[in-house]
């Protein structure tokens, strides 16, 4: 690829590259000089460092000092969770039912106090995150999150709250990998190592059932993440090793036993709980609901199973199955205005053929002290691409499948709110939101998108479907649309800055 | 697997062939030639000390173009200073007046469109790593040297006329 640049204009580069060094002269004594007394300085910090380590975590997060522990990580504001994980949070944490945990609930202004979140590790676009939480129901979770999403945390893992941690339960000697990796939805073959792993595993890989390990990634910050092409011999168990190269976990993916960890008839014990692979099995009671869009058919059963068919997927859902999908169902209700919503998503998916099982009680998924039963309003698969204002995939789920009308409502409202919520937040809007003129670069959207931007003439206007209206007062740019249920849905912007005072999306889009 | 590391020699090697484009660029984040050698003597120091975490001599120098390019904005951040320093007098020398004017309006151009620029002709790097050390799309490199060259440009036939 090239670049216009005029040959004076380029000259002038050029000259300027040797015109600014002209006057220094490389002294590498002195870099040799620099990196010794760093070196003295990092060894008098790492000595200080490792003593407020242990004082705060094991104050913090009561991690031991062995190599069966993890890094102790950066702490996060619990405020950058989204509501919906605050609510989920302040329900673990005071043993309340999720829907009851209202905005103003006292619970939720004590989540600083009852949870800790900290990062152990950002990779591959993915963040790594410790969960701790204290209150009535402690329990601690280990969370996986894309950089790009609304939600702070995508995948999550917790102990079922209130209970002890379980002698041996990860991090410890016995269970030193908690692996996430997710599965290729057809096929089953591992699709991408992603886990969380003690201070001595230094390296996580896969085994082949010709003997060998395969797309090893070593443990950065307690976490390992790695995307792989399924090999064409099949892969049997994940194997983790230490500094020395000795193996110090394995766990199966296929039903072979490769390593031996299955016990003898005499002396079984219930496995320990893999939700993503392996859930605990949940008894199917009687089929509550079910519904079909796309091709993919859902049947949700008593108590809390959804079973989604994807035999007739249509070729478009087929084609991004491929690129790593999650699904679940939804719990919503409209109050006050405004739709509350909690999605019960299991995260990736296990194996499964055309079949999917998402336990969304019981042992699978995310557990919550008081499990939210059928009915839900609507089930829903979820494709992992990026979300942008305008783009090719659109503001709707993958396969949205409601239940009743209310999940249709939420659905259309949710997708017009993401309309409303992308371009809000798109890079180019929160420039123009920031410029102390915002009307040349809304009127400059507006003539490039004539069939999407409008300027609307007075402040109590709504654009109208499918269209996103902007009117710019004094202090203040209002933007909206409306939903094809007719519902109106506003974000206002106060100008010059990126606050935004008030909004009627609720849990329907994330805006900032 | 152990992960070879790069010796110091391979990193003295590094520092003497490219010092002056180091220095280049990091005058350009901070705005002061005197600071900007001191940041690529830390970050050839930063290197020294770690070179045991990097995998090898390939990933050297894009790393390096990482650490002076993050201490440099660290140092202007730290000086609370807007970007590079005023413009110097003009030279009368042949050409030079050019250079004078160019030096200005880079320090007038946006923080990544500057970075951009000097990236491409100071480091000599390909869009690919540029996108990489600015944490952008090599696109969005294009488009933003494209805007850069544009408002050079524009300029500067301001400046002539």
């Amino acid at each position: 690829m090239t670049t216009e640049l005029s040959p004076q204009l380029r000259q002038s580069l050029d000259r300027l590259v040797g015109y600014e060094a002209l006057d220094a002269q490389p002294d590498w004594g002195d870099v040799a000089g620099r990196a010794a007394r760093g070196r003295r300085r990092s060894v008098v910090l790492a000595i200080l460092a490792c003593f407020a380590l242990a004082v705060f975590v094991s104050a913090a997060f009561a991690f031991g000092t062995d190599l069966w522990q993890l890094v102790a990580g950066k702490p996060v504001s619990t405020k950058r969770l989204s509501p919906e994980e605050q609510r989920m949070f302040a329900s673990l944490a005071s043993g309340r039912p999720i829907l009851r945990t209202q905005p103003n609930d006292p619970a939720l202004r004590r989540l600083g106090k009852d949870v800790s979140v900290r990062r152990l590790a950002d990779q591959g676009g993915y963040t790594f995150y410790v969960i701790e939480v204290r209150g009535r129901y402690p329990t601690r979770c280990f969370a996986t999150g894309r950089a790009w999403k609304p939600r702070l945390f995508g995948s999550m893992e917790c102990p079922i709250p209130g209970r002890r941690p379980e002698p041996g339960s990860f991090p410890s000697a016995r269970n030193p990998v908690l692996d996430q990796s997710e599965f290729a939805p057809r096929g089953g073959e591992v699709s991408r190592l992603v886990g969380f792993a003690a201070v001595a595993v230094k390296k996580v890989g896969l085994l082949t059932a010709a003997g060998d390990v395969i797309a090893s990634v070593p443990v950065v910050n307690s976490t390992y993440l790695k995307t792989i092409r399924p090999p064409a011999t099949g892969v049997e168990a994940i194997v983790a090793f230490d500094g020395s190269g000795r193996r110090v976990y394995c766990e199966d993916v296929a039903a072979n036993d490769r390593c031996g960890n299955r016990p003898a008839p005499e002396h079984v014990t219930p496995p320990r709980p893999s939700p993503q692979r392996e859930p605990r099995p949940v008894r199917l009671g009687a089929l509550v609901q079910r519904g079909k869009s796309q091709g993919v058919s859902v049947s949700v059963y008593d108590p809390g199973v959804a079973i989604f068919d994807l035999s007739a997927a249509s070729p478009r859902v087929v084609k991004r199955l491929g690129a790593g999908v999650s699904a679940g169902c939804l719990r919503t209700r409209f109050l006050n205005g405004r739709w509350l919503s909690d999605d019960l998503s299991s995260g990736a998916l296990g194996r499964g053929g055309d079949r999917l099982r998402v336990d969304l009680v019981g042992g699978g998924g995310f557990m919550l002290p008081d499990e939210v039963p059928p009915p839900y309003q609507g089930c829903e698969i979820s494709g992992y691409y990026g979300r942008r204002w305008n783009d090719a995939f659109g503001t709707r789920a993958l396969v949205e499948i409601p239940l009743g009308e209310a999940g249709r409502h939420f659905f259309n409202d949710r997708a017009a709110a993401r309309d409303l919520a992308y371009f809000v937040r798109s890079g180019r809007v929160q420039r123009i939101r920031l410029s102390p003129s915002p009307r040349p670069g809304l009127e400059a959207l507006a003539r490039r998108y004539p069939h999407r931007v409008v300027e609307l003439q007075r402040k109590d206007q709504f654009a109208p479907e499918d269209k996103i209206g902007f009117w710019i007062g004094p202090g203040t740019i209002r933007f909206t649309t409306t939903s094809s249920t007719g519902r109106r849905l506003f974000v206002v912007a106060k100008r010059r800055t990126l606050k935004l005072p008030s909004q009627n999306l609720g849990d329907l889009a994330f805006v900032f | 697997m152990r992960v070879a590391a790069v010796s110091a020699v391979e990193i003295e090697g590094l520092y003497r062939r490219r010092f002056a484009a180091f220095v280049g660029l990091a005058a350009a984040v901070t705005g002061d030639q005197g600071e900007a050698v001191d940041v690529v003597q830390d970050s050839f120091a930063k290197a020294l000390r770690k070179r045991r975490s990097i995998r090898s001599a390939d990933s050297l120098e894009p790393w390096l173009w990482r650490v002076v390019l993050n201490t440099a904005r660290d140092r202007r951040r730290g000086r609370r200073s807007g970007g590079p320093s005023a413009p110097e007098p003009a030279v009368t020398t042949n050409g030079y007046e050019t250079d004078a004017a160019v030096r200005a309006l880079l320090a007038e151009l946006p923080e990544r469109q500057r970075e951009a620029i000097f990236l491409r002709y100071y480091a000599d790097l390909d869009y690919e790593a540029i996108a990489e050390l600015l944490g952008i799309s090599a696109g969005t490199v294009a488009a933003t040297l494209h805007a850069a060259h544009s408002a050079l440009r524009e300029r500067l036939e301001g400046v002539r006329r």
